[in-house]
């Protein structure tokens, strides 16, 4: 009995050992797909097969990198069921103000009761096509107008065989930090009918970062305040001296 | 092709904050103005979040008043005298700016104010320059000498007199302390390095030669908006120095080009040409307070802004 169990354990060490041997990285892949897949399963329980989908985990933002696209993939086991995207952006706190009218003059006062903070960014994709949608909130009016919300029906391109994907392009000014994206199929449309709460595919999160010299810049900025206040100046009157000079020589 | 700011956090075209920087330092280079009051509405309109393009266009003024007031110098239309005392006055001036303009941003009405002020300031100043000048260049083409300096008043007669060759002038330095102060003052509430105030007075209260009036008054734009860049770096974290390089980048080019466009007009022509823009800046603004229905609009923290 002691030497089989001996052996059991020096089975075991050796299978652990052996374990080592695979890299840590291929091991952490093949346990988030499980782990990914166990859980579409868990959240979409009437599908026939598992709905996934996957993200860019980290987009980095360099400086000449132009308008960030999120491109965003996955697949469905009911295709016959229209797909649902919401991205929100990192909340910020935002004013909102009105023009209103005193004594003849415009003058911009606060909203009472409008929210105080809200996503930096917010975007809703369908994969049913729509007419273009024009909301009655004018707080919701002025976002859009903005890029601040982005409503985009049958931008999510979505196959027969449950295969979908979509882009969403944020916009210009949409800040570096944590984005989420859920991913909704709504049960409405099987027969017209509302059968259930909308079920989520997916639920991921993706970074927004900064890199090389726009992350020093930023980090210089916020950590060495006065330095960096004194560079810029040196900086401006550095490329003042030196057009003057560059010029006068020409002159 | 785009490129990313670090500060304001968005992604802009360099080619058309290049463009505008250059226009604006052209300005600079012709009229000794910083080109504030034209290059914050340019950069609004351009998506840039306001604390970031004022904090940041500092930055390009200073640069253009040293390309400009340097060949300016070398000119010989640099009175450094009379620009240390403006300075003096200056920083005196937006020191208690800055504690008025706390107190509004309390009472919560800086923003009218601040449009006010511009109106009534910029249409002053332009109504004023542009009737003188073209007064004095039909004086000139009557063949009539044109006598816009040397006007004795009471302010001539103010103690602490010396000498300021270069602009030909011998009066109490108390004089150039006081314009100092008015636009110090001025600047820190309006948010502008203060030339369009500055020029006019140096012409019409001190007296002074146009073509020193213009080198003069960039040279004490230079320490207004130095001292302008770090502060803002310094306290607030707004200044974006990739934006400040593409607006350097145009902005110095600009004033060297506009140093030599002055030569080609006379002092009349270029405060006629001056007054027109500092006119239609004001007419925009009176238009923005007066005209259009109630629009809602809104402004994040650092970071992100949106204008309606």
């Amino acid at each position: 009995m002691a030497e089989r169990n001996n052996s059991r354990s020096v089975e075991t060490r050796r299978a652990l050992a052996g374990l080592r041997q695979i890299p840590f990285a291929v091991l952490a892949t093949l346990a988030a797909l499980g782990l990914a897949m166990g859980l579409s399963l868990a959240a979409a329980p009437r599908a026939q097969g598992p709905d996934v989908a996957a993200v860019e985990s980290q987009v980095t933002v360099g400086l000449f990198t132009g308008k960030v696209i999120v491109r965003v993939f996955g697949s469905t086991a009911s295709p016959e069921l229209p797909v649902r995207l919401e991205l929100t952006g990192p909340p910020r706190d935002v004013v909102f103000t009105e023009s209103v009218r005193r004594f003849g003059i415009k003058v911009n006062e606060p909203i009472d009761g409008a929210p105080q903070r809200i996503p930096s960014v917010r975007a809703e994709l369908t994969s049913t096509v729509a007419p273009a949608y024009t909301s009655e909130s004018p707080l919701e009016e002025a976002l859009m107008r903005e890029g601040a919300l982005l409503i985009l029906p049958g931008a999510i391109k979505l196959e027969p065989t449950g295969l979908f994907f979509a882009e969403i392009p944020l916009p210009a000014s949409a800040p570096p930090g944590r984005y989420q994206i859920e991913i909704f199929q709504d049960e409405t449309a099987v027969d017209g009918e509302t059968k259930a709460a909308p079920v989520v595919l997916a639920a991921e999160t993706f970074q927004i970062r900064q890199r090389g010299f726009v992350a020093l810049v930023s980090r210089g900025a916020k950590d060495y305040a006065f330095l960096y206040g004194l560079l810029c100046v040196l900086v401006a009157l550095s490329a003042g001296w030196f057009t003057e000079r560059v010029f006068r020589n020409r002159r | 092709m785009s490129m990313y700011l670090p500060i304001a956090e968005m992604a802009t075209n360099p080619f058309v904050i290049v463009f505008f920087g250059a226009l604006v330092g052209a300005m600079s280079g012709m009229f000794g103005v910083g080109g504030g009051f034209l290059m914050a509405p340019i950069l609004f309109f351009l998506g840039i979040p306001p604390s970031v393009a004022v904090s940041t266009e500092a930055t390009q003024i200073c640069a253009a008043s040293v390309s400009g007031s340097l060949a300016h110098f070398r000119r010989g239309n640099l009175d450094i005298k009379m620009g240390l005392l403006l300075i003096a006055g200056g920083l005196l001036g937006s020191t208690v700016g800055v504690f008025v303009f706390r107190w509004l941003v309390a009472l919560g009405s800086v923003d009218l104010v601040i449009q006010i002020f511009y109106v009534l300031f910029l249409g002053g100043v332009g109504g004023m320059m542009l009737v003188e000048s073209l007064q004095a260049i039909l004086r000139r083409r009557a063949g009539k000498a044109v006598s816009l300096r040397r006007r004795h008043g009471f302010m001539h007669g103010l103690p602490f007199r010396t000498k300021f060759p270069r602009s030909k002038l011998y009066i109490s330095a108390l004089l150039p302390i006081t314009v100092g102060v008015g636009v110090g003052f001025l600047s820190a509430i309006m948010g502008v390095g203060g030339g369009f105030i500055m020029v006019p007075a140096m012409i019409y209260l001190l007296g002074m030669p146009t073509l020193v009036v213009v080198g003069t008054s960039l040279f004490t734009i230079i320490f207004v908006t130095a001292n302008n860049t770090l502060q803002h770096a310094w306290f607030n974290g707004t200044v974006d120095l990739v934006l400040a390089g593409l607006l350097l980048l145009g902005g110095v080019i600009g004033a060297q080009i506009g140093v030599r466009l002055s030569g080609r007009f006379n002092a009349e022509q270029l405060r006629v040409l001056l007054a027109l823009i500092v006119l239609a800046v004001c007419i925009k603004i009176l238009m923005d307070l007066l005209v259009g229905g109630p629009t809602v609009q809104f402004s994040f923290g650092h970071g992100g802004s949106g204008h309606g």
